[in-house]
């Protein structure tokens, strides 16, 4: 068969050259190129927005006598073209400083297609600005990722698909509403094609190329360093950092510690993280009660993963750092999930090394405090002792807990330990590191995030930028571990046990739910946004950041085990073969032959009657049927439409045994029009007319 | 072996009970590929999967999929909108050589569904005119005429014929090659001069046969089925009499029969029929009797309609080298041609 196949005739003809377009296909087209730019207006710039939109109104708008005007000043319209994709470009350059990227060139992609509709002439225009518009749904999905903005890049992806439909069906007029039923076929089928392809289309991992640098602009989050006053400007963001389901009870909210960086190094201000990639090769001894969860980090474009203390095993492509911090090899630019386990207790022992790193203060920096730990060392050299002292310090000399502690002067450990005594829980830790230190027990800072917002409805914890935290871990010889110290716990009880929102008030002023004042109101409206979260996680787990991981622990379910993209990709086409044979079985088995119309429009007519009770005899024919109805008529009985049933039967003969096509019309035009009364309703004339002849 | 008429079904074995009454069908296969919109659709989608994977975006891969999914049902209904179609040729009327013979062409929709923007075109290089039906409805049919130009006398063959959609979304072409095997016949181009020969009465050659003229009325006989219309004599009719015939004869009355010896002095074949073809039509025309005598065929005298097309067949059907040897002429009666 194959060989039989004539190539030649494929390329030839002009549909998809220069055949003119008409004005309703160029209006269809703009409108729904009006529906994807609309998609973008959240993100894009406004002056992008308004170019697109604007030429795509006067695409529409322009009356066909000014199109024509301009294309006949071609040479001109060639130059104002040209200028206007120059400025596009200048106007992205300058906003977003790049071309190439998800933001440059979603604004570009933007303002071209909006043009293209201004020169769309040709049947080849029409199918360019109807890619155009494909991409345009596709770019604002890389912003958004929303089941609302998923429904309505459906509703323009169906629309535009719609202009080809017109176009090609050749059907005269502009029915918008006339596209639903065939959409309908086109779409409703390539659902499951898509779900399909969705489950097992083989994953990669990581980018394609190297992501630019906008598509991870503005992301917040714990950096790898701190600087007084760096946590409480986090703690203003209701972001979310990431989501985690324990697969049992969930612990304590006060055990919630999500360990992140932890800072060893101090240049008297500003306390930083390891950079580089050191690799502790043994894990800490935990024991204890377990915790199983998994983990849906959000992208943070650092390499922390915020494993509760202390985790177990590490997942894959991770790492524990020489500070027991566990990182991902690679930065987190996507959302991931991580299979976790924690356990409560634990004992992290150290090399000498590490500990005379965790001893290290600027020379000269912080006197006083130094002071305050040379007196306390004097009294007691115990580490335990030490650290009892110094919290009893922070709990005894008022100390309070606030988010604004205003400009701390001078040094600013000693400025909090001796004069502000007010301060955010990076101020605690970093003071208490530094009494520790300089009283010679080791001590680190730990950044993270504490606690968790739960969702009742699906069971799982939210943690939010507003919960970032720190505190401090010291290394007690006794225990030959690094043991967590929160100086925060002392200062404000409050902070580990409730929400950061109640602890300090300055934070709760930020994230007041509405209706706080009328109780019911604010519960309706905590329940509906529980359950719209719980939705929106569920989506975000299962849809947004499906991977290769779910694929495979999917696929592992049939039996499929360690599997590999080529096989993948095997099963992928397979199935897709599968379902295309499918489909063609159905046509061939499912052929309905068409009835013989004039057959289907007399019994149309037939079953009317019926439904009044008159019903033609299986042995009637069509003359002997009508003269009875005659009768009929004659006796009383009104149709509604006088010499409808002579006329019918009339044309039902001569179609049937006479030429069709002539006669097929005639019937089927006095078939519709037959809508004979119930009797119900023009019944009462029967009496009268009855008795008249 | 050219039929009256010709039923292509595409695709679709019929059953038993459906298979057309009349004439002869054959099946025939439906290709389809891309389109050049096609391609250009699956390489948009290739680059909007490429970036879709670049940003790991669940959704723009789903969008992806959809649309491919579009892509393979949209190759399903292209296919489907051609199949099952029955097209019907018919033998044309026969026309003079030079001008368009116009083949009737039937489309039915022998399924329920809708089909829409189905093209008809002739395969052959030089025409380029399509032949649009914008929708048939389940069941329904459509006749098209498909011009074909007839420049030389003989035997016109249906070229081979396209049927094309790129219905519904234009990605995919669907295809029929069908080749009708029905013929038209191209009478030769009356042509040459308007003197009619001499060839006279045919008193000498058929004495004793009544002799019918057109110019002198001789009286009325009675009706005999068989008698011409045109003779009836409607005022007699009118007035109530019996049916009488015109009975008309006179020196005039001539009755020509056309030889070959009276076109021999012309240079070649297609000349000698063309002035032939020409005289026969003047001489219908006026309402003579006429017949035909070349070689390999021989027609006796007589008038009318099948008579004329008689006549023309004959001579569009007489072989181009003008040998005229019997038994390779007439081997297909013309009447055949016009059992449609």
């Amino acid at each position: 068969m194959l060989l039989r196949l004539p190539w030649a005739p494929v390329m030839q003809g002009g549909w998809f050259s220069s055949v003119p377009l008409a004005q309703e296909q160029r209006q269809l087209l703009a409108w729904a190129t009006l529906l994807a730019i609309a998609a973008h207006s959240p993100q894009a710039p406004v002056w992008a927005l308004a170019i697109a939109a604007c030429a795509t109104i006067s695409a529409v708008l322009l009356p066909i006598r000014a199109r024509t005007f301009w294309e006949q000043k071609q040479k001109q319209v060639q130059r104002i073209k040209l200028v206007v994709v120059l400025c596009c470009l200048a106007g992205v350059l300058i906003q977003f400083g790049d071309i190439i990227g998800r933001d440059p060139g979603s604004a570009l992609l933007l303002c071209l297609s909006g043009l293209k509709l201004l020169e769309c002439r040709r049947v080849r225009d029409l199918y360019v600005g109807v890619y155009l518009g494909y991409m345009l749904c596709l770019t604002a999905l890389f912003f958004n990722q929303s089941v609302l903005l998923l429904l309505y890049v459906g509703v323009v992806v169906v629309a535009i698909t719609g202009v080809l439909w017109h176009y090609n069906s050749q059907q005269p007029g502009l029915s918008w509403r006339a596209l639903l039923r065939p959409m309908a076929g086109l779409f409703l089928p390539a659902a499951p094609v898509m779900i399909l392809l969705f489950i097992l289309f083989p994953r990669v991992s990581g980018p394609l190329w190297g992501l630019p640098d906008t598509a991870r602009s503005g992301l917040t989050g714990i950096s790898d360093t701190m600087e007084p006053g760096s946590i409480s400007q986090l703690v203003q963001s209701d972001a979310v950092a990431f989501r985690v389901e324990f697969s049992g009870e969930p612990p304590e909210q006060r055990h919630l510690y999500w360990r992140g960086p932890v800072m060893v190094h101090t240049d008297g201000r500003k306390w930083s993280a390891d950079k580089g990639r050191y690799q502790r090769h043994f894990l800490p001894e935990v024991e204890g009660e377990r915790f199983d969860y998994i983990l849906t980090q959000e992208p943070s474009d650092l390499h922390w993963v915020y494993a509760l203390e202390m985790p177990d095993a590490l997942p894959d492509a991770t790492y524990l750092s020489s500070n027991h911090e566990l990182k991902s090899w690679q930065a987190i630019r996507v959302r991931k999930r991580y299979q976790l386990a924690a356990h409560a207790s634990y004992r992290m022992s150290d090399s000498s090394r590490q500990l005379q790193r965790a001893l290290q203060l600027p020379e000269e920096a912080h006197p006083r405090a130094r002071q305050l730990a040379a007196r306390w060392l004097q009294e007691d050299d115990e580490s335990v002792a030490l650290v009892q002292r110094a919290l009893d310090y922070f709990r005894t000399r008022g100390f309070s807990y606030t988010l604004t502690p205003g400009v701390l002067r001078g040094d600013p450990i000693d400025n909090l330990l001796f004069e502000a005594r007010r301060g955010f829980c990076g101020h605690y830790a970093a003071a208490f590191v530094v009494l520790m230190r300089a009283a010679g027990v080791p001590a680190r800072i730990v950044t993270g995030y504490q606690g968790g917002e739960l969702n009742p409805v699906a069971n799982y914890l939210t943690i939010h930028q507003f919960h970032a935290h720190a505190w401090s871990e010291v290394y007690l010889d006794q225990a030959d571990s690094w043991v967590r110290v929160d100086p925060t716990a002392v200062v404000a009880p409050d902070r580990l046990t409730v929400n950061t929102g109640i602890a300090v008030p300055e934070i709760g002023a930020l994230f007041t739910p509405p209706f706080s004042n009328h109780p019911w109101a604010s519960r309706l409206w905590q329940r509906a946004r529980n359950n719209l979260r719980a939705l929106n996680y569920r989506w975000t787990q299962w849809v947004l950041s499906y991977g290769s991981d779910q694929q495979f622990s999917l696929l592992s379910h049939f039996g499929l085990k360690n599997t590999d993209t080529i096989i993948m990709g095997l099963i992928t086409l397979c199935s897709l073969l599968f379902t295309m044979a499918l489909w063609a079985a159905s046509t061939i088995l499912h052929y309905r032959r068409a009835e013989d119309p004039v057959q289907r429009a007399y019994g149309i007519f037939c079953a009317r009657l019926a439904r009044l009770g008159v019903h033609r005899d299986r042995s009637e024919a069509p003359g002997t049927f009508a003269h009875r109805l005659l009768a009929l008529q004659a006796r009383g009985w009104r149709w509604g439409f006088d010499g409808a049933i002579t006329v019918i039967t009339g044309a039902y003969v001569a179609a049937r045994y006479g030429s069709q096509n002539e006669q097929l019309a005639r019937l089927e035009e006095a078939v519709a029009r037959f809508k004979p009364a119930r009797p119900g309703r023009k019944w009462p004339r029967q009496g009268k007319k009855n008795r008249a002849p | 072996m050219p039929r009256a008429e010709h039923t292509i079904i595409l695709e679709q074995a019929p059953r038993p009970g459906a298979t057309p009454d009349t004439g002869q069908w054959t099946m025939r296969r439906v290709y389809i590929l891309p389109s050049t919109a096609g391609f250009c659709f699956a390489l948009s989608l290739f680059i909007m999967l490429v970036g879709a994977m670049n940003y790991n975006n669940n959704l723009g891969m789903a969008l992806v999929f959809l649309l491919i999914g579009v892509g393979l049902q949209t190759t399903l209904q292209t296919w489907r909108n051609l199949r099952g179609l029955v097209l019907r040729a018919r033998a044309p009327k026969a026309v003079f050589a030079g001008q368009q013979l116009q083949f009737p062409v039937q489309l039915e929709n022998s399924g329920r569904e809708w089909r829409r923007a189905l093209v008809l075109s002739l395969a052959g290089p030089d025409s380029r005119r399509e032949y649009c039906v914008q929708e048939l409805a389940g069941g329904r049919s459509r006749r098209l005429f498909l011009d074909c130009a007839a420049p030389r006398r003989g035997l016109c063959r249906l070229q081979r014929v396209r049927l094309d959609t790129l219905f519904p979304l234009g990605l995919l072409r669907a295809w029929a090659l069908l080749d009708f095997e029905v013929q038209g016949i191209v009478y030769p181009r009356a042509s040459g001069t308007t003197t009619l020969p001499p060839c006279g009465t045919l008193t000498g050659t058929a004495a004793g046969q009544q002799q019918f003229g057109v110019d002198d009325f001789a009286g009325l006989n009675k009706y005999r089925p068989g008698d011409r219309l045109s003779t009836i004599a409607w005022k007699t009719l009118a007035r109530g009499g019996p049916l009488m015939v015109k009975h008309f004869t006179g020196e005039g009355a001539r009755s020509l029969l056309f030889e070959w010896q009276h076109v021999a002095h012309l240079g070649n074949t297609e000349q000698r029929l063309s002035q032939l073809c020409l005289w026969i039509i003047q001489a219908s025309a006026s309402g003579m009797q006429y017949g035909l005598r070349i070689p390999g065929v021989n027609i006796s005298l007589g008038d009318g309609r099948v008579h004329l097309d008689q006549c023309l067949t004959a001579l569009a059907l007489f072989p181009a080298d003008g040998s005229g040897a019997p038994g390779q002429q007439q081997t297909v009666e013309p009447e055949e041609y016009r059992a449609a």
